[in-house]
């Protein structure tokens, strides 16, 4: 059974012109030179009332924005299910609901915060904007959490052909997040001499945050992007051997070899430590083939590896997006995303050409 | 294809294990006292389901030695080991293969809430943020136990573990494990209780479900795990399931952000949805372990649901939220395996301090245990935000 990728859009540090649904002709991706790199909300207007954006968390907002996106009938559109990863919940919401809880010593709080921090509070708020009585769901294990959505959402077209599927992967940081992961030696203070994250050499991440959102099924249509298909998910390998084996193991199971891989877009977090087993897999299995490092573009956050997927689903159909990364004259049949996370979720994606 | 329970694990304010919880249920002993352990201005004045023991007394319990892990994983260790050792399954290499699908909603928040000042003072600041996430908890378990082919943690609120176990069984069905194990956990904190609280929700008094006059909402904690196997995986083994997971449905009601639509929408399809599964009528349902939270808006619209879909004549119905509290993320499953109790033991079990039926639908749930022939159990759980899941639990065929 195929499953394909019929609608994607995104949220991400990347211009707003290049994220929208509307896949721009002249305009690629740039690699940012912060330590950390904040998602470009675009203005929500259109879908979502002052009101309301009051109200919503950052995340909630992103999420319905990019969800309507990704529909080519916008609110219109009929799925039958909505499955979202989301690994840190509605942050900022919570740590305003725990801060009041705090200095107001647990009396007369307001409501909205708390419920806003709920991870759950995204797929929620997509029903009820689409009222969609079908399937929802949300997966918050860490960086596992897009990947196991995608796995559900696949499963989900599996028992039932014919369905559509909006799949979400999205997460928010907030200056405190920023602030305590910084106390946990985790965050680089930055930049420093090199210009892309697999230069670096010292320690700590550059966070970030997004939102990306795909309509899967089993119908091709004139709005199909690419084929998506099951993804693997490794926890916590012992060594690199491991790792390549993992990955072998994959690419034989979709009856391909690692020279057929056109693209490896590949979730070094420019962490010396925390890549060291991430890249000797990586150049254990790199070869010939092109390797781009996703999280120059995203930043690190439980579920970067979905806008490695819209990413790889925008290049499949116009590789120019990828600017200056991506120099081959061929056009891309398969892209493979690794991805690792704490160096304890691992996770392969394999998107193709329709 | 069949999907088996072989094991069966829980705690909660009703007891540390099955055996205490049937004995509880059938006794008519509720859970739901005077807050006494959670550190909350609340205290004592107001109540709630707890489970009786300090952490550090949990952490004994859970036959952990000096790891720093939060209560939530505390709970759900608890209720684990109980449910895999029940199926014979306590040794990591039998556990290789198999999933770990967990849910929660609190997870690491019960710690993060008291060190939380700290970090902002910027004054003797304690590490929260490793155990802060939903997932930490999961991958506490899985590592421990050996379970790390896949393992996930599901937050739909308060439908959570019902739908870890909806998960569980569909993997199952088709053909992508053999077994797993599903479930949910939750520790009760200030962060919930206060969300709640927020929202007018809670009742300052033990709460009546299904009653006219009722007031909201007690919170509870606990965990619970339920083994899920394969005929194929039963086959040479030996052992005799508890029951079986017949049907199941996984439904939004798209209404509103914190009610319910005064149909009960979407606890109808995901009843009506379920029987469709399970081939069943109405009729053939022998108990229904309703959400029944005691809010004016779930009792009234789970009813009306209820009612419109069963009829005069329903089964015996009852909230054991009324013994338990509700335990949020992990109250799919403790109220799955309080079903798949019912259908072992063939008992309906009571709901707690009824008087009058709500005008309107009338429904009067039982107030003490019935020991009468149930074939299949109905479980309800309705997440705010929409989300409603259905699980219907079967007798052996």
């Amino acid at each position: 059974m195929k499953y394909y990728i019929n609608g994607a859009a995104c949220i991400s540090p990347q211009s707003n012109a290049i994220t929208g649904a509307e896949v721009q002709e002249t305009i690629a991706i740039e690699a940012l030179y912060t330590t950390t790199l904040l998602a470009k909300e675009p203005i929500y207007n259109n879908c979502i009332s002052p009101n309301d954006q009051r109200r919503m968390s950052k995340l909630v907002k992103m999420g319905v924005y990019t969800a309507l996106d990704t529909l080519p009938g916008g609110r219109n559109e009929k799925v039958d299910a909505i499955i979202t990863g989301n690994g840190l919940g509605g942050f900022e919401r919570a740590e305003i609901f725990l801060t009041s809880i705090l200095v107001n010593q647990e009396k007369v709080l307001s409501p909205t915060p708390f419920m806003q921090s709920l991870h759950s509070a995204v797929a929620g708020q997509i029903a009820l904007e689409l009222k969609c009585y079908g399937y929802t769901m949300t997966y918050a294990q860490r960086g596992f959490s897009f990947e196991q959505a995608l796995y559900d959402a696949l499963l989900f077209l599996e028992e039932t052909p014919g369905a559509k599927v909006l799949l979400g992967g999205l997460d928010e940081i907030t200056p405190n997040y920023i602030q305590i992961l910084d106390d946990e030696q985790l965050v680089k203070k930055e930049r420093g001499e090199w210009e892309l994250l697999e230069q670096s050499e010292g320690q700590g991440r550059v966070l970030g945050e997004g939102c990306a959102f795909f309509l899967l099924s089993t119908t091709h249509t004139e709005d199909t992007l690419a084929t998506i298909t099951y993804p693997a998910l490794l926890d916590k390998p012992a060594n690199s051997k491991t790792i390549t084996q993992w990955i072998e193991g994959y690419l034989e199971l979709h009856g391909i070899k690692l020279v057929d891989i056109d693209l490896i877009m590949a979730g070094t977090t420019g962490a010396i430590e925390e890549d060291k087993l991430f890249n000797e897999a990586l150049h254990s299995i790199d070869g010939q083939t092109p390797v781009l490092h996703f999280k120059n573009f995203c930043g690190e956050y439980p579920t970067a590896s979905a806008f490695a997927t819209w990413l790889a689903a925008m290049a499949i159909k116009r590789p120019t997006v990828l600017g200056t990364y991506y120099k081959e004259e061929k056009a891309l049949g398969n892209v493979l995303v690794f991805n690792h996370y704490n160096n304890i979720n691992y996770t392969l994606q394999l998107i193709t050409k329709a | 294809m069949n999907v088996y329970i072989t094991g069966i694990g829980i705690i909660s304010s009703i007891g540390n294990n099955q055996q205490e919880t049937l004995d509880s249920l059938v006794e008519a002993r509720s859970g739901i006292k005077p807050i006494s352990i959670l550190d909350t201005r609340y205290r004592t004045d107001w109540v709630a389901g707890e489970v009786l023991m300090t952490s550090a007394q949990l952490q004994q319990l859970a036959q952990l030695g000096d790891v720093d892990v939060t209560r939530t994983t505390l709970l759900g260790m608890i209720a684990m080991r109980e449910a895999i050792t029940q199926a014979g399954l306590d040794d990591p290499a039998s556990l290789r293969d198999t999933p770990l699908l967990s849910a929660t909603t609190v997870a690491g928040m019960v710690k993060t809430e008291w060190h939380y000042q700290d970090f902002l003072d910027r004054t003797n600041q304690v590490s929260f943020i490793k155990t802060h996430d939903n997932g930490f908890h999961a991958e506490f378990i899985s590592n421990y136990f050996g379970c790390n082919e896949f393992c996930t943690t599901i937050n739909t609120a308060c439908s959570s573990s019902a739908n870890s176990i909806i998960l569980g069984a569909r993997m199952i069905r088709n053909q992508k494990f053999k077994k797993v194990i599903a479930g949910g956990t939750d520790a009760f904190c200030k962060y919930t209780f206060n969300g709640f609280n927020s929202l007018l929700l809670i009742d300052k008094e033990p709460c009546r479900p299904f009653d006219k006059n009722r007031k909201g909402i007690n919170l509870g904690e606990g965990a619970a795990y339920l083994v899920l196997e394969s005929e194929e995986s039963l086959m040479g083994s030996g052992k005799t399931p508890i029951c079986q997971l017949s049907g199941y449905s996984n439904t939004n009601d798209a209404y509103h952000q914190t009610a319910v639509s005064p149909t009960g929408y979407g606890v109808h399809l995901a009843m009506e949805k379920s029987l469709n599964m399970a081939a069943l009528q109405p009729a053939d349902i022998g108990y229904i372990n309703a959400h029944g939270t005691a809010t004016a808006n779930n009792d009234l619209t789970e009813g009306v649901a209820i009612r419109a879909l069963f009829g005069d004549q329903p089964p015996p119905f009852s909230s054991t939220k009324s013994f338990t509290g509700h335990t949020l993320g992990a109250a799919g499953a403790i109220e799955a395996v309080i079903a798949a109790l019912s259908i072992q033991y063939q008992v309906a079990f009571p709901n707690l301090r009824f008087s009058e039926p709500i005008p309107d639908h009338l429904l009067e749930p039982i107030t003490t245990a019935k020991n009468t022939t149930i074939e299949h159990v109905l479980s309800n759980s309705v997440g705010i935000g929409g989300f409603c899941s259905s699980l219907i639990f079967s007798k052996l065929s």
